[in-house]
């Protein structure tokens, strides 16, 4: 193959090894993806332990207090985070699911890979968006119930 | 590798998925980095002032400095993935490389600080359970 002296230089960073067949994904992108799936799969593992952790702490939570409306706030928050929890769990799961038939080499499993990551961006984004008015919210009911107990303390 | 995907032209579909991945992780990341600049700040009040008694019990610099080394990385990704996203979009194919590897490493640093922070969360439980139950 004759060389071309007139091509641009690669970069090291943006530029990978061409596909085999032309111009499509580049079998280097797919095998990041497919390397990745262990990693996933450890954060499976760990949601799934933070999971049960969560629900025994709950639970003792609940055993140890004398009065099950005692914080109520604070188990009320706990429950949130399970919900959450067990969302991500599954969001994860899936994704590492097709990850694991990207390896396999099934058809259309890229697609369902790359459908996973935006639903994870998506919803991690989403959270993050709802969850800055709360904590607004929650910062501006503190400061007003901290001046107003400064205002009723002699 | 997959023989299936090698080389396979994505779907349209697939394409619109990737530009709103690459949409979300780009306001995660710039969420990643306001958090940052308030623990910057944080970091720079404690410095000024250590011995304010305004300050919650347990409040250190370090604690600030922790979440920055712990955050900045985590935005540093999801701005990296983003922006290779965007270029694969502006018809660089080879950036769909950069990337995923981006995002390998995000998993990477995701599994191990969840893996540290929840083994330190099941530390501090035992230690609250254990403080809780009245001695006789």
């Amino acid at each position: 193959m004759a060389i071309n002296p007139f091509e641009p230089p690669r970069t090291t960073d943006l530029d990978a090894e061409p596909s085999v067949e032309g111009s499509g994904v580049p079998a280097e992108a797919v095998r990041e993806l497919v390397e990745s799936a262990p990693w996933v799969r450890m954060i499976v593992w760990v949601t799934g332990f933070s999971l049960v952790t969560s629900v025994l702490g709950l639970l003792i939570a609940l055993a140890v207090r004398s009065s099950p409306t005692h914080n109520v706030g604070g188990i009320v928050a706990q429950l949130i985070g399970l919900v959450i929890t067990v969302f991500f769990l599954t969001l994860y799961l899936t994704y590492h699911q097709h990850l694991l038939r990207l390896g396999r080499g099934e058809s259309g499993a890229l697609a369902a890979v790359i459908q996973g990551q935006r639903r994870l961006f998506k919803t991690m984004g989403v959270l993050v968006l709802s969850v800055i008015p709360l904590v607004i919210l929650a910062v501006i009911i503190g400061a007003a119930v901290g001046r107003a107990a400064k205002g009723v303390a002699p | 590798v997959s023989p299936a995907e090698n080389g396979a032209e994505l779907p349209v579909e697939s394409v619109a998925h990737l530009a709103s991945a690459a949409r979300w992780a780009r306001v995660l990341a710039w969420f990643a980095f306001i958090c940052a600049g308030f623990l910057l700040l944080g970091a720079a009040g404690m410095a000024a002032m250590p011995s304010d008694p305004k300050l919650p019990q347990g409040t250190s610099i370090g604690s600030f400095v922790i979440g920055l080394l712990i955050l900045i990385p985590f935005a540093a990704l999801l701005w990296g993935y983003s922006g290779a996203l965007r270029a694969f979009a502006g018809g660089r194919p080879a950036a769909l490389v950069t990337a995923f590897r981006r995002l390998r490493t995000y998993w990477v640093t995701l599994a191990i600080a969840y893996a540290i922070s929840v083994v330190f969360a099941v530390w501090t439980m035992i230690g609250t359970v254990f403080h809780a139950i009245p001695s006789k």
